[in-house]
């Protein structure tokens, strides 16, 4: 099927052609927005939730991106806004946008064991879970849609809908930040 | 101690490397596909008219509340003008003259 008879039997909510689409996208929108909540169910949730959207907003598609790159983009504002209002609700409170140097907090969050981490990884990699929670929104969803998604930097730029200049520097800043923080894990660890 | 947490911290970096894709099982298709017929034409629904509905609701109660209330002021007005009495109809005329 080609993506114009996706998108027209989709259009017309065609069975065949959601389940195609499902078969196509489901495992990219749920190892997307795994690698951006840190939580299986909310991810498996997050995949439901994103394929009702494309089979109810695929009227508004305007074939500007190619399909794939649109359910890339619904998937990471989804689980973005998904994110922000369970950071908002574990803030609460007014005083909670002063947050100190020095937060460690962070260390101490509960594992995420990523279903696909090979066994011997599976440690460091929920420490490195942990410290990709702390990266800005942006740096985030790159070093995700890079390592988790194995897409290149042009795909990136093309799904952030920015330069690819600008994802290198994002990545830059991500890996820097991501050293710091594990830096700072390790030496708390040894204490 | 720096020596002995840089080849951890490169160690940690690299443990997404080889990371395996997680797969949805294809029946969840069907389940998706029925909750999204289910819910599609109720939500589309709310979420067409909900939001023109309020405000032509409330713009309208406004409107209805602003004339009841200039009418209603109109009324004691024109009550307050209207001589009540043959003495203040006497005297009204009195005045005219």
């Amino acid at each position: 099927m080609t993506e114009q008879n996706l998108i027209a039997g989709l259009r017309k909510k065609d069975e065949g052609a959601f389940k195609e689409a499902f078969n196509l996208y489901s495992g990219m929108i749920l190892n997307t927005s795994l690698g951006i909540l840190h939580n299986t169910e909310e991810a498996e949730d997050m995949v439901q939730e994103v394929m009702i959207e494309v089979l109810n907003s695929v009227h508004g598609f305007k074939g500007q991106s190619t399909l794939k790159t649109w359910i890339y983009r619904l998937t990471i504002s989804k689980s973005l806004d998904l994110l922000r209002a369970k950071k908002r609700q574990k803030r609460g409170g007014m005083f909670t946008f002063i947050r100190l140097k020095n937060d460690e907090s962070w260390m101490h969050q509960p594992d995420f064991n990523h279903p696909g981490a090979l066994l011997e990884n599976k440690q460091r990699a929920a420490v490195l879970f942990k410290a990709i929670g702390e990266l800005p929104e942006k740096q985030k969803v790159a070093f995700t849609l890079h390592k988790l998604e194995n897409r290149n930097h042009k795909e990136i730029a093309e799904i952030m809908e920015t330069s690819v200049s600008s994802v290198e520097s994002l990545m830059h800043r991500a890996k820097k930040n991501l050293q710091k923080l594990l830096k700072d894990f390790y030496e708390m660890d040894k204490r | 101690m720096k020596n002995k947490i840089e080849p951890e911290i490169e160690k940690t970096l690299q443990s997404l490397d080889g990371l395996k894709r997680v797969e949805l099982s294809p029946l969840m298709a069907d389940r998706i596909f029925r909750k999204a017929m289910e819910t599609t034409p109720i939500e589309h629904q709310e979420k067409v008219s909900a939001l023109p509905i309020g405000w032509v609701v409330g713009i309208a109660a406004v409107f209805i509340i602003n004339f009841s209330f200039l009418f209603w002021m109109n009324q004691v007005e024109s009550q307050n003008n209207q001589p009540e009495t043959l003495t203040e109809l006497y005297f009204d005329s009195e005045i005219n003259y």
